[in-house]
């Protein structure tokens, strides 16, 4: 039989922010809880320190009857397995099912011949036991996404009955926990339920589940326990049967959801006669996207957003003809381009600029200078293209450096002298000086320090009143309700509401944003 | 991004500086010795070898074969760090070298072709032979390290075969009197073929949209996409480029020695490598630039005939080659990382 766990009093802290204080949950054989917050609340943080991953300033675990600290490593995987299974799945694509299986026990075995038939046996049983009936010799990168999740589950659970495999233990004697992180972001809705029925056998079997996500609709009407998060500290700690999503709403966020629900939806922006751009049937290759469709205007700025894995990230790529497989069709000014024709260099001739989410791999050569970045987009100054003029060069990347205010000596300084912040307004500035007219921004202001983000801000509104189309993709919902006139959100890789700024506001607020993230409140979208 | 959010921080004020041990006229002193130092180090093996055997290494005869008749390395080399640019390998270059000049041999010997159109065809043959290269790299998606070796091999085969594995000797005097014969300041023309080649490349790189493009697509190929340069054609352009120099370094290998080698041109290979990954430790540091790997290429040459005359035995030009291209390897990525401990923070 197996055991109730009890975590109690886990404090974290990280310089001088508490990322959880004092925080506790009970883990029962056979119950799902959920852990639930908003970004930043601590959810991985206590996800981490219960892995191990960190040794928390304090903290104990009870498994039935017996105590023991948290920072005691050994000590607590003596009485206690745990088994993780993360949104990016862990598994390895070159290797078939049987090997990716074997990792841990190949890591430490030093067996001199694997014995294959025998483990692909045990192996393919397994497999069944989860509804996956494909031949554990397979590659994964042959399974489809949800056979993958099932596999990954598979071999969570595996990995927490390897140890009474390998010994005479009884196996009721092992208490487990199976950790589900943001498992079901990347899958559609029949996908999630074959998911779901596979879990409940899991716990039947006796395990417990401790399951993290941002789907209020998901939480509700499958955890058995919620666990709420905010600020570090357990808000909640209830059963899931007797909550309404707006009182979880109201817990994780801590205001109440009456007044975000009526304001999201009024004011239908009246569309003047301004520039549009209009995108029909906008779908990505890997079926993460679309269709969807809708337009925004010049001198408007435009965010989309959603959960992890709801699509909206993939929309600037698409957009730019950078993301191939895409398909759909983009009406601008001068006509109408099919998206699957579309490439990045017709898109900068048609004044489409991106300025792409990671620095250092996307958007700027990190080992050049200032100013050698900027030649690769620049318009305003174009110098002749069989005479660079480097004299010119190095002059428009001090004109950047100063307008961007970038903390840099001159624009000889290389991009990996520079900070987060300070690049990012180069990559912006990189973006901006292709004179476009239509701007895609992808986590504009990720990692970026306070002062950057207010400038970035600014950069977007500026460009924005001087008449160019801005389409902002992020998850960072306070940025958007800092530059966003309206925001559409997305949900499965579909546009699930669109968000209005209140009347006599500028922009749309961020508890609204929220809100219309976790509910998915369905809005027609014209 | 962490890594680079650690490296900087700004002050208050917001006044920002350029960390250094010393004042900035130091500074700028250091960094053109640190560009030179190449050229230094070649001051001081000279006078070396000068010292230990004045009357047989300090001579015009010396010098002027030194400068003279390694041009076919230079002008290779040229060519191969068109593909390094681009952060691509070309193993195929030196055996293009032997293809292209078999193919001017055979039509200007055999079928009495004129001189001037075999020598178009060869170099033509050549971009051919890299465009081909760049074909299968981009169509079959493989990694050119891999498809370049193969072609490298598949190429010797074929040069053994059109020649019957023989030397093709009775090539136009024409070519040997302009490659080699002729004299400018006691020096073959073919050194200041690789001189303008040289100047030609070292102005596209630094002057041309073209070239920055290249070095864009080295730098970072996703980067350079999502900022709309055509990566393909960059590609493309850049290995058909590299074996039309692969042919010119071919054509001034028959006119240096006369006749064509199904064998000879693959030595090549290896010494081309040295030069390029030496020649990028200096001038435009970090980068493989024109400049630097000429100089590279006289660096070793002079080394290799100082040993020579020490008497040491013929062995020593592979243990030399070999020993440079790992030194310079390593001594590149030891100057990249302490370059980037030069970080921007407050004082």
């Amino acid at each position: 039989m197996q055991s109730t766990v009890t975590i109690s009093d886990v404090s974290q802290h990280f310089g001088a922010v508490k990322a959880l204080d004092q925080v506790g949950l009970t883990l029962r054989p056979g119950e799902v809880r959920a852990l639930i917050g908003a970004n930043g609340s601590g959810k991985s943080t206590l996800v981490k320190v219960i892995a191990g991953y960190h040794t928390p300033d304090s903290g104990a675990v009870d498994v039935g009857g017996t105590q023991c600290s948290l920072s005691d490593a050994r000590g607590v995987s003596e009485l206690w397995k745990v088994s993780i299974v993360h949104q990016d799945l862990g598994l390895i694509d070159g290797l078939s099912i049987l090997e990716n299986f074997l990792l841990n026990d190949f890591s430490s075995s030093n067996e001199l011949k694997i014995s294959w038939s025998e483990r692909s046996k045990s192996v393919s049983k397994y497999l069944e036991r989860f509804g996956v009936k494909i031949s554990p010799f397979r590659k994964i990168n042959e399974c489809s996404r949800v056979a993958r999740a099932l596999i990954a589950l598979a071999r969570a659970v595996w990995i927490l009955e390897s140890d009474v495999r390998n010994s005479s233990v009884d196996q009721s004697g092992i208490t487990g926990t199976l950790i589900l992180d943001e498992l079901t972001a990347f899958l559609s809705v029949e996908e999630v339920k074959l998911l779901r029925s596979v879990i409940k056998d899991v716990v039947a079997s006796g395990y417990s589940v401790l399951f993290v996500s941002h789907d209020l609709d998901e939480i509700i009407s499958f955890a058995d326990q919620i666990t709420v998060l905010r600020d570090g500290k357990c808000v909640a700690d209830q059963s899931a049967r007797d909550i309404s999503k707006d009182e979880l709403f109201t817990l994780i966020a801590g205001r109440s959801a009456e007044d975000l629900k009526n304001n999201a939806v009024s004011n239908i922006a009246e569309t003047e006669s301004r520039d549009k751009i209009t995108i029909e049937d906008l779908s990505s290759g890997d079926g993460a996207l679309g269709p969807i469709s809708f337009d925004f205007a010049s001198g408007e700025v435009v965010g989309i957003t959603g959960l992890v894995g709801s699509g909206y990230e993939l929309v600037p790529y698409s957009l730019f003809g950078a993301d191939k497989g895409s398909a759909g069709s983009l009406t601008i000014e001068s006509g109408t381009i099919r998206i699957d024709r579309l490439t990045p260099p017709q898109a900068i001739q048609l004044g489409i600029a991106l300025v792409p989410g990671d620095r250092n791999t996307q958007g700027l050569w990190s080992d050049m200078t200032i100013a050698e970045n900027l030649t690769a987009t620049d318009k305003e100054h174009k110098t002749n293209p069989w005479l660079i003029s480097w004299k010119r060069v190095w002059g428009r990347g001090n004109d950047v450096v100063k307008e961007y205010a970038v903390k840099a000596p001159n624009s000889h300084t290389k991009i990996l002298q520079l900070s987060g912040g300070n690049a990012q307004r180069v990559m912006m500035a990189k973006g901006i000086t292709a004179k476009p007219s239509v701007l895609l921004l992808h986590e504009p202001v990720q990692g970026v320090d306070v002062g950057s983000r207010s400038h970035i801000a600014d950069v977007i509104l500026d460009r924005a009143s001087s008449g160019l189309a801005v389409l902002c993709a992020s998850g960072d919902h306070e940025f958007l309700a800092q530059v966003a006139s309206r925001v559409l959100v997305f949900s499965h890789g579909k546009i699930v509401s669109e968000l209005h700024a209140k009347e006599g506001q500028q922009f749309v607020g961020k508890d609204e944003i929220v809100y219309a993230c976790q509910n998915k409140i369905s809005v027609d979208v014209q | 991004m962490s890594a680079s959010d650690s490296l900087a921080t700004q002050s208050n004020n917001g006044e920002v500086k350029i960390k250094k041990s010393s004042t900035s006229k130091n500074y700028a002193r250091m960094d053109l010795l640190e560009r030179v130092w190449l050229l230094i180090v070649w001051a001081i093996v000279i006078t070396i070898f000068g010292g230990l055997r004045p009357h047989t290494f300090l001579t015009v005869t010396t010098f002027s074969g030194m400068f003279g008749l390694n041009s076919t390395l230079a002008i290779l080399a040229l060519g191969l760090i068109i593909v390094l640019r681009v952060g691509e390998f070309d193993l195929s270059i030196a055996a293009n070298l032997v293809v292209s000049s078999e193919v001017m041999g055979i039509l200007n010997v055999n079928h009495h072709v004129s001189l001037l159109i075999s020598m178009i065809i060869a170099v033509l043959v050549g971009g051919a032979i890299g465009a081909f290269n760049a074909l299968i790299i981009l169509k079959l998606k493989i990694d050119s390290f891999i498809a370049t070796l193969g072609m490298g091999s598949v190429l010797s085969g074929i040069g053994l075969w059109i020649t019957g594995g023989t030397s093709l000797t009775g090539l136009s005097q024409a070519l040997v009197n302009d490659v080699v014969v002729r004299r400018l300041f006691g020096i073959s023309y073919e050194f200041y073929y690789a001189l303008v080649l040289m100047m030609v490349l070292w102005y596209i790189f630094r002057y041309t949209a073209i070239g920055r493009r290249l070095l864009f697509v080295g730098k970072n190929r996703e980067v350079a996409r999502l900022s709309g340069v055509r990566v393909s054609r960059i590609r493309f352009g850049a290995f058909t480029v590299a074996g039309m120099f692969g042919a010119v370094a071919g054509i001034v290998y028959s006119g240096t020695s006369g006749t064509t080698n199904p064998s000879a041109g693959l030595v090549y290979l290896l010494p081309a490598y040295a030069a390029a990954f030496l020649g990028a430790t200096c001038i435009d540091i970090g980068d493989f630039n024109p400049i630097g790997t000429v100089s590279a290429v006289f660096f070793l040459v002079t080394g290799v005939q100082g040993l020579a005359m020490l008497g040491v035995g013929n062995f020593v030009q592979d243990i030399f080659y070999g020993a440079a291209l790992i030194l310079s390897v390593a001594g590149s990525q030891y100057l990249a990382r302490s370059k980037s401990r030069r970080v921007i923070s407050t004082e």
